[in-house]
């Protein structure tokens, strides 16, 4: 466990995208970010767009949201070699993952789990219900308790629509979409998509969606009947080996906070 | 010891129905919820619930919430039951078409469009990938959940009432 939590600093170094388990603690802002200077110019149907974006929760529908996860998830896999098809592994992983997504408040969505080839301690999720979990921080979580506390929390992270509700933010999105669904500015969608991972992968997600979603997560993982305090138990054991030092989580809010948190 | 587990039990029961009230309105996390005679899992179900209907919740009873559907007043696992109304999927879109406001999008595979950017990007291994996750979860049904559930005596397959 030890050994395997030392990876943790290697990681973080490579960066972290938007829904993952490890925390970034840097505020996030990319170029389409309301809040952040954009690198293009908005136009007027840009502005109309935002506002009538700002009607809904998000503003994206399902299927639409299907085709931006979608991609995120195969960045995801991209950008953390593949995916590690071992069999017993990547059942034990989906079976509870289904355990807990069954009980989550969209069960519209069709959630799907699967283990990334990869000995970096990280986890993900993209919109849509792709959920991953690295090889390494499998191997680092000694039981289902555990590995249900942080497949929950990234559970959590979709259904609470965190990743959407940055990309609905954005500019890139208004009229990509032809009458029929389908994307008919490919170079904006790939660049949105690109711009978004690349932002996630090394800025990480607002650190107020992470509290978000290890409350939520564990009161999914509680409702199930998984063990309540499983996920304070990894964060203090992640606390323990590589305490709040910087150098090891550089995009992280420190784990003495995410535990403090959870201990109110 | 059994003294801490009981109390822990409790916590952990207390903490699932924490967002519940006697009283208060609750909605079923998904639509056709069965309503179900007793706090039983395999009891007969005397009505089925609609996701964005406002039920409210006439007692509380362990892992159990009773409510009443109609004429029919019967009992309902916590955790299928939110006191937030559900997400509407058919939130306004940027597509126009009709399709894409339905359940079925979540059920299909890897989309076109996901696709082709991965064509684009040369990804076109991380999409048969992401393909594979989808076959091997997919693969797994309705009934395999339930039957995971009651083997591992997770969810309203937990016991007690």
């Amino acid at each position: 466990m030890k050994r395997a939590l030392v990876f943790l600093g290697v990681v973080l170094g490579a960066g972290v995208l938007h829904a993952q388990f490890n925390i970034p603690s840097l505020p996030f802002s990319n170029p389409f970010h309301p809040s952040t200077p954009s690198t293009t110019t908005p136009n007027a149907q840009t502005l109309k767009g935002l506002g009538e974006m700002a009607q809904g929760a998000t503003g994206i529908s399902l299927k639409d949201e299907m085709k931006i996860g979608g991609a995120v998830a195969v960045e995801i896999v991209s950008r953390n070699g593949g995916i590690d098809r071992d069999p017993a592994m990547t059942q034990r992983v989906i079976m509870i993952g289904k355990s807990l997504s069954y009980y989550c408040s969209r069960p519209e969505l069709n959630f799907r789990f699967a283990v990334l080839n990869s000995d970096h301690i990280n986890a993900f999720s993209a919109p849509g219900g792709y959920v991953f979990i690295t090889r390494g921080l499998y191997n680092a979580l000694p039981d289902d308790q555990q590995l249900a506390a942080v497949l929950a929390h990234e559970i959590s992270h979709v259904t609470k629509r965190h990743a959407l509700k940055v990309i609905s933010r954005g500019e890139f999105m208004k009229g990509l979409f032809d009458a029929g669904g389908s994307v008919s500015n490919t170079g904006v969608f790939d660049q949105g998509v690109e711009s978004i991972t690349d932002s996630l992968f090394t800025k990480g997600f607002d650190p107020g969606a992470e509290f978000d979603a290890d409350n939520a997560g564990r009161a999914l993982a509680t409702k199930v009947g998984y063990d309540r305090g499983a996920l304070l138990v990894f964060l203090k054991g992640l606390y323990k080996t590589e305490g709040d030092s910087k150098d090891a989580f550089p995009t992280h809010p420190p784990l003495s906070h995410r535990i403090a948190r959870l201990e109110q | 010891m059994l003294l801490a587990l009981a109390l822990a039990a409790g916590i952990s029961v207390a903490a699932m129905a924490a967002d519940l009230e006697e009283g208060h309105s609750a909605y079923a996390i998904r639509d056709g919820q069965p309503l179900l005679a007793d706090k039983d899992p395999d009891a007969a179900a005397v009505g089925k619930l609609k996701s964005h209907h406002a039920y409210t919740v006439l007692a509380i009873s362990g892992k159990w919430a009773q409510v009443k559907a109609g004429s029919a007043t019967g009992w309902v696992y916590v955790g299928n039951l939110s006191r937030d109304e559900p997400p509407d999927v058919n939130t306004s879109s940027f597509s126009t078409d009709a399709s894409a406001t339905t359940l079925s999008a979540a059920a299909r595979g890897l989309d076109n469009d996901a696709k082709g950017y991965a064509n684009r990007k040369g990804e076109a291994a991380s999409a048969a990938d992401v393909v594979w996750m989808e076959q091997q979860n997919d693969a797994v049904s309705a009934s395999g959940v339930t039957d995971y559930l009651k083997a591992h005596k997770l969810g309203e397959y937990s016991g007690g009432k």
